[in-house]
């Protein structure tokens, strides 16, 4: 476990260090846009793995709902960690393309209103399992908020086609230069590796918080017996 | 002219995966010492 860990990790890193020299180096700047075009390479990927992220956390809140199994749950709360990074990191990438692109920082336009509240639905499904003392009631809680939540992520990506303004659609392959769609696909590959990494990581930490707090509950049963 | 955005966008990622990371370690060494403590004294 430990080495395939690692194998990963490697793979991740050499991953993001490849697509970063790509999309900086490799690939020719946007006629239009010039250098800051080079940010879609990681504020799309970013997106992507973000509402991928959401989309785990949904399928293992349900599958936590029906078989009441705590792996499900912690899947759910590692991968919604992730995808609170990458949804940030989605929103801070695209504030500094829309500067120079759009002329401000932040507009209360529908994809980036829906992407903000996105954000807000899983710092909240976090907080929550910080406030939930027992482990049941955060498992059962969470899969509630982690099901219903996932309803603002196709509304993030169906917001471009919904209301027509500021951010456009998503490009479609047959649109964009080969070597555009080529450095935007490998990255796409590094941010997914990158995601599977963090995510395995998180993981095994979040089975040995809980590991942890079932010996101090178990440990504090006794004391009260005593 | 755009570059400077360009550059702060990449910087931003690699540190924000970094300090992620980092987060993450700090985290899990702090976890495993407070496990293996606590099972020192179950021991």
């Amino acid at each position: 476990m430990a080495k395939t860990q690692k194998i990963m990790g490697f793979l991740a890193l050499l991953l993001f260090i490849i697509g970063s020299v790509v999309g900086l180096f490799v690939v020719r700047a946007d006629a239009a846009m010039g250098d800051v075009q080079r940010l879609m390479y990681v504020h799309v990927p970013a997106a992507w793995l973000a509402m991928l992220a959401f989309f785990v956390v949904f399928i293992m809140s349900v599958l936590y709902l029906v078989q009441r199994n705590p792996r499900w749950d912690l899947i759910a709360a590692s991968s919604a960690e992730v995808g609170v990074l990458f949804t940030a990191l989605t929103l801070a990438l695209g504030s500094l393309w829309g500067k120079p692109t759009w002329g401000v920082w932040w507009t209360w336009e529908p994809r980036l209103t829906t992407t903000a509240v996105m954000l807000m639905i899983y710092i909240g499904y976090l907080a929550m399992r910080s406030f939930a003392d027992d482990p049941d009631k955060r498992a059962r809680w969470s899969a509630i908020v982690g099901v219903v939540g996932f309803i603002d992520v196709p509304i993030v990506y169906l917001s471009v086609y919904w209301w027509r303004t500021l951010h456009q659609p998503p490009s479609s392959p047959r649109s964009i230069a080969p070597e555009i769609l080529f450095a935007l696909l490998l990255n796409l590959l590094a941010f997914t590796v990158v995601y599977l990494y963090l995510l395995v990581r998180r993981y095994r930490l979040a089975v040995n918080e809980q590991e942890l707090e079932r010996i101090v509950a178990h440990q504090t049963r006794q004391i009260s017996h005593d | 002219m755009t570059s400077g955005y360009m550059i702060a966008g990449y910087l931003l990622t690699w540190g924000a995966m970094a300090a992620y990371l980092w987060r993450l370690s700090v985290r899990s060494q702090h976890t495993q010492r407070a496990l293996d403590a606590e099972r020192a004294t179950l021991d």
